[in-house]
Order: structure tokens, then C-alpha cells, then sequence
């Protein structure tokens, strides 16, 4: 203080010297000057310094303070503006739905339950109709990318589209579970015979899948552990020449594949010895796959078994061409490998070429099933003068299921002759499958034939309940063997269902039931009058005439105080017409 | 479970425009939230149920749906695999009873919905999903009077989605 109190007392008296010497509005003199530069200076130093230079600091601080309140402020304004925009936007959309109708209004889960309708309804080209359904609107596409399970099916059946789609679909169906469908159509179907080294064009076809079938192949397989179905209808290639296509399959890991539908073009004997290298690629690269939760196979014109995935098998189905020179053999005993195999059908059908010859061992141990519930056997086409009738009839003799619950048999557009003696052979076989409670027969002709002679012997169906038959012949007489009412005291119904509409005069005919017993509608038999039930679909038209549709005979054990009688009765009326 | 005492009892409805429906229970009951709300209130039978989101004259047509489906079983749930296979299929009566103006069927749907009768909420939806199937995105919007509000680069992605679809 005393420092800054003597500077001060120095500058007074400068003051007062220069007031003095009158020289107050001259210029000051050099020396003058310098001195209160000095003393300028002195008392900035001394009087100013020790806060100058926290001020500057605060300033600084402030300074910054502001540039960033300026930048915080820039940014709020364009957040003001994207809120603006958005709100503006949003506003519009609204202005949008509201004036639509009230499809845009629906909540969104049943909007959501209305596409599924859409695309599910179909099996060809649900991905088109899911593809279709995004383009409407910004509100129906965000909903159909936000839900993956409408691109999850992939069907390449009748439309096929460039890969860049099916890439786009299984992108879209994130890690939806995979429904794959596909066909491999050929664009000329040879019947390439090695052993004779000709080549027979047998058909033509419109060229699809087979241009683009590696890139479809190879992008489905990248997804392989999101199958849950697949199924595959697979031609010989037109030429006998080697394709990589199915190259891609191989080693397949399908762990989530549940049901898988096969139909490997003909010209192979299964197992993999098939003429056609295509189908001998596709068949190697199937048997590479590791699949074990297929529950249910179907394979068709193809004897393939890849038991090493197939140990949780429940259902099985295949269809083959009449049984000429396949190892029957190591195909029933691949399949008594299988213990969780309830559900077992066999399909035979000369509409499949076998141009092997390999003849059946004249004699083979039965191989027997005893898990297999549900037995199916259809015949297609196989005529009474075919080898193939005495092939059948030895491959299913060997085939014995003894607990089998539900047995059902298809004779179709085979000759009536060989249908009614296989059926009977069949069923005589049966006498002793305890567990035995339905048998389910059709037998349809796209012929009208004539049958007069039909007739289905009961006597071995010693535990059965129900026994239905349908049938299109358009002129019938079944009779029902009904000797010794005791070996059958568990009947209950017997169905007759009337032909499938294959034509329009089918309309006009039905089966009847004919004899005294059947009066008034209402039958009532006594025990030891069971012996014949002749039917006869002509007299039935009274029953068409009272508007019935399908007759359905019951015949129920009833229970008196004296005797034991069986009355047919609860005729219904019901679709005789199922198709 | 139901009982023969309910079967006879009668049970009242009270709309948004608060008219007032008085039906059988088996009639009301195929709706869950009726059925529900009638096992809260218990036996008071004087008590009206109101339903604020249904008006008069679409509950009428409800309950002319649930008075001709009274005797049907009770739905049975929906597996996984069901939800991947459906059909478009109506039955007549049900067929007929749909062919209404496009505002009455949706406010069936949003009346089902409500309700909870998930057999007449498929009806609609069904009517629905059979007037767009096969049709082209144009044909919808001109069918629901829905307005395009794609951005040109969206209509851009879509031609391009549609030229990879075609087949070729």
C-alpha cells in the first residue's frame, strides 16, 4: 500500500508541476512523456497485474461458455426442425389413413391374422402373395418385413424367380423355421436305357427350374438348419450326362427338418443304383444329410432310406414302382430298424417305369413290424395279367404288422378281378392281428365298370368295429359274408360310400341296399338271418329321392333280456360326394 | 362348464349408444369377455353388461351370428403347424350372413375382436383375406380406398423387388 500511495503522491505532483508551468494544453516534453510511460507502466504492474490475468481467464471461460450455449442452440434448432419435419410428416400419414378405409384402421394382430389368411391359404406361391401384400402401402409393408414367418416359405413349384428374390424372401424370414418347396422339371424327359445304350424321348417339357436350380440349391442349403419342411420333386435329366447341381446338398446339417417329402424321378432301382446320374448325385447327397427329427417321410418312386436320420421316424410313406428289382430285401429290414414307426404306407404303381428285372427271391422270412399302428396299401393301375400282381401280392405277404390298429387299402383304376382277389388275400392274412379294429377300402375306376360279383368275406375280422367301403363302380352287387355271427360280435358299422363324381352320371346312381330285411328303412336282423347282405346300388334311389346323399348302414349290437340281436339301423344322411 | 340353470337364464346387454339387448345365455356366452364378465358378477342377474365398444346395430348382427352358432363346441386351440395351413373356406350360412357393406364387416371384426369370438373374428377375416387374395397391389388399394404413400425411391425398390419376382 505504502508503495502504491507514493506512486500516487509522484503522479500529483507531476500533475501540479505541469499545471504549474502552465503547459497544460502543450505537448508534454520527451522527458515527461517517458515518465508517465514509466509510471504507466509501474502501475499496471504493481496496481493491475494480480488480477488481469484471472479476469482474462473468467472472460475466456465465458467466452467458450458461449460458443458452446451458440452450438447447443444451432443443435436444438435442428432438432426443432426434425421434430417439425417428423410431426409434419406423421400428420400427413394420418391425413392418409383416416381417409381410407376401414382395413388401414384394423389393430394390427388381426390385420396381421388377415394376411396369414392371404398366404397361408395357398401351397404355390405364398411368397408372391406375401411379396404382393408389402406393396400396397408403407403401413401393410412395415407390418409384413416386421413379421418373418410370411417369407418363410420358399415354393418353387409353378413360378420360378430370379435367385435375387429367393435371397430376399430368406433374408426377409430372419430365423423363421423354413417351409421349402421345389420342383426339377426337365425340359425333355429321356428314358435312357444303359444296358441297350439308346435314348428314348418320352416327353417334353416346358424347361423351369433347371436353369437356375445350383443358385436356388446352393442359397437354400446355406439355411439348411432352419428347414422345417422340404419337399422335392426331382426329374431325371433329359441327357445322360453328369450335373453338379445337387453336388450342393451334400453334408447337409438339417437338424430342425421335420417333414420331408421326396420324388426322385424314375429310372433307378433306390438305394442309390440309379441309370440317371442326376438322380444318383441327388440320391448321394441326400444320404449325406445329418436330419435326425424327420418325423415324417414321404418318398416317392424311390426306396431311399437314409436310416442313419431317420431313428425318430413316426410316419412313412412310399410310393414305388411295382416291385420288380429293388432289394426288397434290406429295404424291409432298414425299416424294422426304425422302433418309433407307427404310421407305414405302401403304394404300388406301374405308372412308374422299372426297366429292372432283377426277379424276387422265391421265398423271403416275413418281416414284422410290431409298432406300426396305421397300415396303408394302394395299388395304382396294376392289372390282373402283370407280373407284377404275383410280385405284390408275395412282397406284401411278407410284410406283417400284428398290432396294427387301422389298416386301410386303395385299389385304383386296377382291374376289378385282380382287386377283389388281392383285397380278400389281404384280408384273409389278418385273421390273427388282434388290435384290428378299422378297415377302410376304396376301390375307384375313371371307368364305368361293372362288378356284379364283389364280395368281402368278414369272417376274419374277428375283432373289428367298422369296415367302410367306397366304390365307383356303377353297377355293384356286394355281398357280405356274414357265416358265424360270433367271430364278428364286435361289429358295429358297416359304411358304403358312393362313388367319387368323376363324371356327371355319377350324380344320378347310388347304392342301395336290397332284401327284405331293409324295409322301411330301419333294419332290424335276427341273430341267426345274418348270413348274406347283398347291396345293390340300383334300389337305393329312393333313399336319392328323399334327398340322401350318402348312406351309412350301422349295425349295432343290441342288447335284450332274452337274446342277443343286431339291428341295422341310424341310417344318416350325409355327403356321398366327399370329393 | 355350463349348467341347465344357465342355459335358461337370460342376460342383458347394454351397447355404447346404450340400448339394451336382453339374450340367452348360451347366445351371450359364445363371447369370452361376456362369459368372463358374467363369472365376475356372479349370480346378480339384474346386473346389465356394458359394452362401450359396440353399438346397437352391430351387436344386433353379432348376436344374430351367435344365436345360429349357440349348439357349436367351443373352438379347439391353434397348434404351431395350424398356423401355417388355412383355408378361405365359409360355410353358407356363415357366407351369407357376411355379405355386408365393407364398414359393417369391419366393425363385425372389430366387434369380434372385442368380444372375443375368435370363430366370427375368422369369418371376417377370412371375407377379408378372400377379397384381396390373387389381387394386385393397384386392385387393393382401389378395393379399400387406400392411398399408394410410397416415396419414389420405395416405388423404386418395389419395381425392382418385381422385375426379381417375375418369372423368367
Amino acid at each position: 500500500m505504502a508503495i502504491k500511495s507514493e506512486l500516487v503522491d509522484k503522479v500529483e505532483d507531476l500533475h501540479r508541476d505541469w499545471k504549474a508551468n502552465d503547459a497544460h494544453d502543450s505537448i508534454l516534453s520527451e522527458n515527461g512523456r517517458k515518465e508517465m510511460d514509466f509510471l504507466n507502466q509501474v502501475c499496471y504492474n504493481t496496481i493491475l497485474s494480480e488480477n488481469i490475468a484471472a479476469k482474462r481467464d473468467a472472460v475466456r471461460g465465458a467466452k467458450e461458455i458461449v460458443q458452446s450455449l451458440a452450438s447447443i442452440m444451432n443443435q436444438m434448432q435442428s432438432m426443432a426442425d426434425d421434430i417439425t419435419a417428423i410431426h409434419s410428416e406423421a400428420f400427413q400419414r394420418m391425413k392418409l389413413i383416416e381417409s381410407m378405409s376401414g382395413l388401414a384402421m384394423l389393430p394390427q394382430d388381426i390385420l396381421l391374422d388377415i394376411f396369414r389368411f392371404v398366404v397361408f391359404s395357398t401351397s404355390d406361391g405364398r411368397m408372391f402373395d406375401t411379396l404382393r401384400l408389402s406393396h400396397v402401402c408403407r403401413h401393410f409393408h412395415e407390418l409384413v418385413l416386421d413379421t418373418p414367418c410370411l417369407w418363410s416359405s420358399i415354393e418353387l413349384l409353378t413360378r420360378f424367380p430370379s435367385p435375387e428374390f429367393v435371397a430376399l424372401c430368406l433374408e426377409r424370414s430372419k430365423e423363421s423355421e423354413l417351409d421349402i418347396a421345389f420342383q426339377c422339371v426337365c425340359a425333355e424327359l429321356f428314358l435312357y436305357d444303359e444296358y441297350r445304350g439308346a435314348r428314348h424321348r418320352i416327353l417334353n417339357l416346358v424347361r423351369y427350374f433347371r436353369d437356375k436350380e445350383e443358385k436356388y440349391l446352393s442359397l437354400l442349403s446355406r439355411h439348411s438348419r432352419r428347414w422345417r419342411s422340404l419337399r422335392g420333386r426331382i426329374s431325371p435329366k433329359s441327357k445322360p450326362e453328369e450335373t453338379s447341381a445337387f453336388a450342393v446338398l451334400r453334408d447337409i446339417d438339417a437338424s430342425n427338418l421335420q417333414v420331408l417329402e421326396l420324388e426322385v424321378g424314375g429310372l433307378h432301382d433306390g438305394f442309390g443304383r440309379s441309370m440317371c446320374p442326376m438322380v444318383r448325385t441327388a440320391n448321394s447327397a441326400f444320404s449325406s444329410w445329418r436330419a435326425p427329427n424327420i418325423r415324417l417321410l414321404s418318398s416317392i418312386s424311390t426306396v431311399w432310406i437314409p436310416t442313419r436320420s431317420l431313428s425318430n421316424l413316426q410316419s412313412l410313406s412310399i410310393t414305388l414302382p411295382e416291385p420288380g428289382g429293388w432289394d426288397v430285401a434290406s429295404f424291409f429290414a432298414a425299416l424294422s430298424t426304425l422302433h418309433y414307426l407307427s404310421s407305414f404306407k405302401l403304394t404300388f404303381s406301374s405308372y412308374f417305369l422299372n426297366p429292372f428285372q432283377a426277379p424276387l427271391p422265391a421265398s423271403f422270412p416275413a418281416i414284422s413290424m410290431p409298432n406300426i399302428r396305421e397300415f396303408e396299401v394302394e395299388l395304382t393301375l396294376v392289372h390282373h395279367d402283370s407280373p407284377a400282381t404275383e410280385r405284390i401280392d408275395k412282397v406284401l405277404a411278407w410284410v406283417r404288422c400284428p398290432n396294427v390298429q387301422r389298416v386301410f387299402i386303395r385299389y385304383d383304376r386296377c382291374k376289378v378281378g385282380m382287386a377283389s382277389a388281392s383285397f380278400d388275400t389281404i384280408m384273409s392274412r389278418m385273421v390273427d392281428y388282434k388290435f384290428l379294429t378299422s378297415v377302410k377300402a376304396i376301390f375307384f375306376s375313371h371307368n364305368d365298370q361293372k362288378y356284379e360279383r364283389f364280395r368281402v368275406n368278414l369272417n376274419y375280422l374277428g375283432v373289428i368295429k367298422q369296415f367302410e367301403i367306397q366304390t365307383s363302380f356303377t353297377t355293384l352287387n356286394l355281398t357280405f359274408a356274414l357265416r358265424g355271427a360270433d367271430r364278428y360280435s364286435t361289429l358295429e358299422t358297416i359304411q358304403i360310400r358312393g362313388p367319387r363324381p368323376w363324371g356327371s352320371s355319377f350324380r344320378r346312381t347310388f347304392i342301395k341296399i336290397a332284401g327284405e330285411q331293409f324295409e322301411n328303412e330301419v333294419i332290424s336282423l335276427e341273430q341267426r338271418a345274418l348270413e348274406d347282405i347283398v347291396l345293390r346300388r340300383e334300389e337305393l334311389q329312393k333313399w336319392r329321392d328323399a334327398s340322401a346323399e350318402e348312406i351309412v348302414v350301422g349295425l349295432f349290437r343290441e342288447k335284450s333280456d332274452d337274446s342277443t340281436r343286431y339291428t341295422l339301423e341310424n341310417v344318416r344322411v350325409v355327403n356321398l360326394f366327399p370329393y | 362348464m355350463s349348467t341347465t340353470e344357465d342355459k335358461t337364464r337370460k342376460v342383458k346387454l347394454v351397447t355404447s349408444d346404450n340400448e339394451e339387448f336382453e339374450v340367452d345365455w348360451e347366445v351371450a356366452t359364445r363371447s369370452v369377455l361376456i362369459k368372463h364378465m358374467l363369472e365376475d358378477i356372479g349370480e346378480s342377474e339384474e346386473q346389465a353388461i356394458p359394452l362401450p365398444n359396440v353399438t346397437a346395430n352391430v351387436l344386433k348382427k353379432v348376436l344374430e351370428w351367435c344365436e345360429h352358432h349357440r349348439k357349436d363346441p367351443e373352438p379347439a386351440p391353434e397348434s404351431s403347424d395350424d398356423n401355417r395351413k388355412r383355408t378361405l373356406e365359409i360355410g353358407d350360412w356363415d357366407a351369407k350372413f357376411i355379405q355386408v357393406d365393407q364398414e359393417m364387416l369391419f366393425e363385425i371384426i372389430l366387434a369380434a375382436n372385442y368380444l372375443d369370438i375368435k370363430a366370427l373374428l375368422d369369418v371376417g377375416c377370412k371375407t377379408v383375406a378372400n377379397m384381396i387374395k390373387g389381387k394386385q397391389p393397384e386392385e387393393i388399394r382401389k378395393m379399400f380406398n387406400i392411398v399408394n404413400d410410397f416415396t419414389p425411391e420405395e416405388e423404386a425398390q418395389i419395381k425392382k423387388e418385381n422385375e426379381w419376382a417375375e418369372d423368367r
